[in-house]
């Protein structure tokens, strides 16, 4: 039963040269129907591309179409005689693997899929390299139905691209119980901004030298019914990937907005993270500055933080969107630096106020000759470009005195205080202003 | 300034062998030469083929559509993987003009080096020089 010549005409993708995925899934029901003639013990394959996006934004459609011609032909070559291949997406496919067709067998054909893909395409002048991930489901033991065995594939599909793509997963029934948390999580999330679930806790930052305070950082939390306080390495990954991070962070910039305009001390700057997603639409600016007139915060209060790689998501509409911003008078600044690609001659061409130097660099200071070397570099970059530093995590007296000798502009971290709710935000300012005046004693604001 | 001239396509890419190391590899270079000297000249591509310590690495030059066409055919031939691409280019003139695929075997360089940055050119070089010599040597 080869795909090309078993199946009637119109059943094939002409691109591909595979099934299409009406006639892949009607294959996949008699293989799975004693009374079709079915019933026996067989495999299927999910396989997703791992960077098509990418190629057909890059290079352009035909490219693309040109692509998965190639890809329809490797996955040709990697199947044996009785399996069949189809396109179930735009760049989704999956093989229904004939007898024999064991895990170890269906593992074998996996890992040609896997090296025949991965395999360089030398299209329109261009060496492409993309990738392909495959997760593996057998009848009967995972599933005895059609559906469920294709859910069974594609579950452990996406466990192989969670777990770093370009390889292959076979099902495992935790896999089911992990999507069914997600789901839910992924419904509380929804519901999350209307039941006001969400609060900001505020860190403080301090400019070292002086002490004096310069502001905070409006920092995500969600109190969950029964889960109590998350923290958003939980939850952000999610919502960044259901999209639900617009209006999460449309909410934190008008929340961060309104609680700092109630600050007494009006000289306070606040610092909000903004998502790639954000950063990637024209309308920030516009947004940001429709929420300061709202909420009556002057733009020299407002920071946004951004980090690497949402800058080199889209670097053309990033600059620009960060160059508007500027103009209203709202700073920028790069955040968790030193942990994404960007070198630091790219720091030059970007309009920002400030780095943000990665709390795993701050760690070692005090211990490190390479972490210190690192901070060293980045805060006399900073200082010729007219740039603010930064440094994140910072925890002991002897980190902070590492940082001043090093050329570090302003510090945050659990030396000066962790992230308190919005009502502690008044005692906070009042506590740093009187250790200042107090005994210049700076093991005293570690308490 | 000279008139239209064709685009060339030159692709530069190493691999490895695949085959049984136990097996002699003779016959598997006879019927990859074989193929490329009956299939390369209708579609009008050259170039050279090295293999030494288990390694390929291939230079094809041609129109541009007929590179892409072989390379992809090359791509799915499951006698070696490992790929990598050293080069892409649209050179002025070919490299290997009266060759429908020259072979050279254990030319002098190390394997390592094959996929190394730079080694493109430097293989070039290295594979005209070698098909230089056996012309002389025949001649
Ligand atoms: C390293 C390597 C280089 C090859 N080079 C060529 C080539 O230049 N031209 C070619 O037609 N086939 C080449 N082949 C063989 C092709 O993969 C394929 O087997 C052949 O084109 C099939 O030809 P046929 O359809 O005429 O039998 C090469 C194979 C390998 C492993």
């Amino acid at each position: 039963m080869d795909a090309s010549s078993a199946a009637p005409e119109g059943a094939i993708d002409s691109l591909t040269g595979l099934l299409q995925r009406d006639a892949l899934l009607a294959a996949l029901r008699d293989a799975a129907t004693p009374e079709n003639g079915g019933g026996q013990p067989f495999a299927l394959l999910a396989l997703d591309l791992d960077r098509f996006k990418t190629v057909n934004d890059t290079l352009g459609h035909a490219v693309g179409d040109a692509l998965l011609r190639a890809v329809g032909r490797r996955i040709r070559t990697a199947v044996r005689g009785g399996d069949l291949a189809g396109r179930i997406g735009g760049d989704e496919f999956a093989i229904l693997m004939g007898h024999p067709a064991g895990e170890v067998a269906a593992q074998a054909l996996a890992a040609r899929l896997v090296e025949l893909i991965g395999r360089p395409f030398l299209l329109d002048g261009h060496s492409v390299v993309i990738g392909a991930s495959v997760g593996i489901a057998l009848f009967p033991f995972d599933a005895s139905e059609p559906e469920p065995l294709l859910r069974c594939a594609d579950l452990a599909l996406y466990q192989a691209k969670a777990e770093g793509r370009g390889d292959q997963r076979r099902f495992r029934p935790a896999l089911r119980a992990r999507a069914e948390a997600r789901r839910q999580m992924e419904s509380d999330l929804r519901a999350a901004i209307a039941l006001g679930q969400f609060e900001l806790h505020y860190q403080p930052h301090v400019e070292l030298g002086s002490g004096r305070l310069a502001g905070f950082e409006a920092l995500l939390r969600w109190r969950h019914p029964a889960r109590g306080l998350v923290a958003p390495g939980e939850f952000v990954p999610l919502a960044e990937e259901t999209g639900l991070i617009l209006p999460i962070g449309e909410w934190v910039l008008r929340t961060a907005c309104r609680e700092a305009a109630g600050w007494s001390d009006p000289s306070l700057v606040v610092a909000v993270n903004v998502a790639a997603a954000q950063l990637a639409r024209r309308e920030l600016a516009a947004q940001v500055k429709s929420t300061l007139a709202a909420t009556g915060l002057a733009p020299e209060r407002l920071e946004l933080e951004v980090t690497e790689t949402a800058l080199l998501h889209d670097v053309t509409t990033a600059t620009a969107t960060c160059q508007e911003l500027r103009a209203l008078g709202v700073r920028i600044s790069l955040d968790d630096f030193g942990t994404g690609y960007s070198s630091l001659s790219r720091l030059r061409s970007f309009p920002l106020d400030r780095v943000k130097i990665d709390r795993s660099f701050v760690t070692g200071i005090a211990t490190e000759a390479e972490s210190a070397a690192i901070v060293r570099a980045v805060a006399a970059l900073g200082s010729s470009l007219g740039l603010r530093t930064t440094a994140e995590g910072v925890e002991t007296p002897s980190q902070l005195a590492e940082l001043e000798q090093n050329g570090c502009t302003d510090a945050q971290g659990f030396l000066f205080s962790q992230p308190v709710p919005s009502a502690r935000v008044e005692a906070l300012i009042n506590r740093i202003a009187a250790d200042r005046q107090g005994p210049g004693d700076k093991e005293a604001i570690a308490a | 300034m000279s008139g239209m001239q064709p685009a060339l396509r030159r692709v530069i890419y190493v691999s490895h062998t695949v085959t049984d190391p136990d097996e002699p590899i003779g016959p598997v270079l006879a019927s990859i030469l074989t193929a490329a000297r009956r299939n390369n000249p209708r579609i009008g591509v050259t170039g050279a083929l090295l293999y030494t310590a288990r390694r390929f690495a291939q230079v094809l030059e041609g129109p541009p559509e007929a590179v892409e066409a072989i390379f992809e055919t090359i791509q799915c031939d499951l006698r070696h993987d490992h790929v990598t691409v050293l080069e892409v280019s649209a050179p002025t003139v070919r490299a290997f003009a009266d060759w429908s695929m020259a072979f050279v075997a254990d030319a002098p360089v190390r394997a390592e080096t094959l996929g190394e940055a730079g080694g493109a050119a430097e293989l070039l070089a290295m594979l005209q020089a070698a098909i230089r010599n056996t012309e002389a040597a025949t001649a």
